[in-house]
């Protein structure tokens, strides 16, 4: 911290001593405490005029001429909106989550009618407003909507890109994705 | 006219605007082969696109990683918010993806612009409606982080209605949860808690109290360098241990994208139990082996690093902040946490441990919680009393300059103003004794019982002012031109510091013989 040309500057606030510089600070309006009588006036008068400034505002905003009805309709459908779709957003990450629970007890091969159930789950997500969607083979791989499970060697392919989409994707109308489209990529030797 | 809540985190950037009483996540939306996508975060990842020699941001420099030909093609600028905390004027960074870096500071305004652009396409708002924002910043963050963010965002077009530290951001939040909306209920709450914030690359605690719609800062402390980039690397580390490759020997693509592999595999124990967490070499074009790393393992070595938070936790509760406000580890309504990184299993345990008789409340929204916090104070007649985290001051010499003295100009601790309320001012006269007063701007966390910082120790600018009144001001001066004058005794000299609501400090240096002067920006060092 010390340097050679600072040891030549003796510049400091008149009577500084080093046991001062703390107390210099505490004689200052900006610490807390002790507080004098001045600076409690003074906080006094600046919270009552941020109490008038928040009243102004108020007034101000009471003032306003009011929004078209139509405006705030529109507000209101487009709030409405948004809310319905959150809401069939759980109720759809519930269903997927069975679908998903299905298809793999189904690929047990166990000796129930799995085929009705993930049918039905099917669409009942449609119903909901799920949009299934599956990667192109030889699309790019693209972390936002694709997640990797397999490997696959094509010679005839780029190396990196989609080969099969083993398990579809699901996303909302407002474009969640609810669950990201399994696929397997290519990897040439 | 919309108002929001911004978080810029250090992994993700999180935006929620207010909609009468509501507080929606602002979607990010980009399109994809399968059509748009939206997403509740724009990560906060930079990348660089040599070939055009463009900043790519959000989730579009997340996908340009995983296309061929990355490596060569795309740099990646890992961590910007961390990189803050040394800004200065002019500072150069990401050296090792493009020779002569990029400007600090250029880099976050483009982040800014990026972020206000995506959150035109949300569809939230109309073309060209103004935006008024609530910023953030890690409770512990310095005065050059705090300066460089809130200019950044300005430049970027975004109007700052207000700024918060981020645990106070939670504990607003909070209050609205534990009074579920109700205006009136909210009116009426009387609590007091700690928010122990654990994101991607910082770590806060902050002591609050809250009386109905007004919130009280009462102590806080943080880690500058602990979060969730510190677990990933640990991890990313075992990792290509487990795969007998060197983690230090990678090229910095190749670092940066195990980095993010060890992200995910760190994220799915948050997600439910896993005994083991492992890596395909090949996934990174990195050999053949596959490795496994323990979770048990694993969390030892984060427990190491989990220790000191804990422990700063244990003293502001237990501090003399704490006493005089009347609070006690009994009196806590809650300890609240938030931040991605707290979802690991392991930070409640430690917690739990520590502290058993005081009530740990998970939010379930560790990743929209502060910006959350920060749109309800946009738009409710929340009342927010912060304090500075650090001490300010100057190094001066005394005893004829014999020796360096610490003067604190503004102590940690000292109640910051509100934004209608005038900032906070402190003066100092003297008579020079040298043509020339060289003055050492510096921040601490801490000052030791001799009155010297102790804590966290941070340099800024070196002002040199003429006292000499034959020396103009403005003119280029150097520390060797300076001597000893005591012929200026009877000129006088005064410094007028101004905080203002932000904890940003300015230097205002006259020489009171002529009424020449200079003012400085101490964090623009």
């Amino acid at each position: 911290m010390k340097s050679a040309h600072a040891r030549k500057a003796t510049d400091a606030p008149k009577k500084q001593k080093p046991a001062q510089t703390a107390s210099s600070a505490k004689s200052t309006s900006v610490t807390l405490a002790p507080a004098p009588r001045k600076t409690e006036r003074k906080q006094a008068v600046s919270d009552i005029l941020g109490e008038i400034r928040e009243l102004r505002a108020m007034v101000t905003k009471l003032l306003e001429p009011p929004p078209s009805a139509q405006a705030v309709l529109e507000q209101d459908v487009d709030s409405l909106r948004r809310l319905l779709s959150e809401l069939l957003e759980k109720r759809m990450e519930s269903v997927l989550n069975a679908l998903v629970g299905i298809r793999m007890l189904a690929a047990t091969g166990a000796q129930t009618d799995w085929q009705g159930v993930v049918r039905r789950l099917d669409e009942l997500l449609k119903e909901l407003g799920a949009i299934e969607f599956r990667a192109e083979r030889l699309d790019y791989f693209d972390p936002l909507i694709h997640t990797v499970v397999g490997e696959r060697h094509d010679p005839a392919a780029p190396d990196g890109v989609i080969i099969e989409t083993i398990r579809p994707g699901y996303r909302t109308a407002r474009g969640v994705v609810l669950a990201k489209a399994a696929v397997a990529v290519n990897r040439r030797k | 006219m919309a108002r929001l809540g911004i978080d810029y985190g250090t992994t993700n950037t999180v935006v929620v605007c207010s909609d009468r009483g509501r507080y929606p996540v602002v979607p990010h939306i980009t399109e994809t082969a399968v059509g748009p996508v939206a997403r509740e975060v724009f990560p906060s990842l930079v990348v660089l696109d040599r070939e055009t020699g463009q900043l790519i941001f959000g989730s579009e420099a997340e996908r340009c990683l995983t296309r061929p030909g990355a490596e060569k093609r795309y740099g990646v600028l890992g961590s910007l918010k961390r990189l803050l905390r040394d800004y200065a004027d002019g500072r150069r960074v990401g050296q090792s993806i493009v020779p002569e870096g990029l400007d600090l500071a250029a880099v976050l305004r483009e982040f800014c612009g990026a972020l206000r652009a995506s959150i035109m396409r949300s569809g939230f708002f109309a073309e060209n409606e103004p935006l008024e924002t609530v910023i953030t910043w890690p409770a512990n963050a310095n005065g050059a982080q705090r300066y460089v963010t809130r200019k950044s965002f300005k430049d970027a077009g975004v109007e700052i209605l207000a700024t918060l530290t981020e645990p106070a951001a939670s504990a607003i939040e909070f209050a609205d949860r534990l009074a579920r909306g109700n205006r009136a209920r909210a009116r009426q709450l009387e609590a007091s808690i700690a928010v122990f914030d654990l994101g991607g690359g910082t770590f806060d605690v902050s002591l609050v109290r809250i009386h109905g719609p007004e919130f009280t800062v009462v102590d806080t402390a943080g880690i500058e360098q602990l979060g969730g980039d510190d677990f990933d690397r640990i991890l990313a580390q075992r990792l290509a241990e487990a795969v007998k490759i060197d983690f230090d020997g990678l090229r910095p693509f190749q670092r940066a994208m195990l980095l993010l592999h060890a992200r995910q595999q760190k994220e799915s124990i948050s997600a439910g139990p896993a005994a083991s967490l492992t890596f395909a070499a090949d996934d990174l074009g990195l050999g053949s082996g596959v490795g496994t790393v323990p979770v048990k393992a694993y969390f030892k070595e984060l427990e190491k690093l989990l220790e000191p938070a804990i422990e700063k936790l244990w003293s502001l509760i237990n501090g003399a902040a704490a006493r005089s406000a009347g609070i006690q580890s009994q009196d806590l309504t809650a300890i609240y946490l938030v931040g991605g990184s707290s979802k690991l299993p392991l930070v409640p345990k430690m917690l739990a441990r520590r502290f058993r008789d005081v009530r740990l409340v998970m939010t379930d929204k560790p990743f929209t919680s502060t910006a959350m916090g920060a749109a309800i104070r946009s738009a409710e007649g929340v009342r927010l009393q912060e304090i500075l985290s650090r001490t300010f001051g100057v190094l001066r010499l005394a005893e004829h300059g014999t020796r360096d003295c610490f003067d604190p100009i503004f102590a940690a601790g000292t109640r910051l103003p509100q934004r209608h309320e005038s900032p906070l001012r402190h003066k100092v006269r003297y008579s020079p004794r040298h043509n020339i007063g060289h003055l050492r701007y510096l921040e601490c966390a801490g000052v030791n019982a001799a009155g010297w910082p102790s804590d966290g120790v941070r340099q800024w600018s070196d002002i040199l002012f003429p006292y000499d009144p034959a020396i103009p001001v403005g003119s280029r001066l150097t520390p060797d031109q300076i001597v000893p004058r005591d012929d200026l005794a009877d000129q006088w000299v005064e410094e007028k510091y101004i905080c203002d609501a932000d904890g940003v400090i300015t230097v205002t240096i006259r020489r009171l013989s002529d009424g020449q002067s200079c003012t400085y920006e101490i964090f623009r060092n």
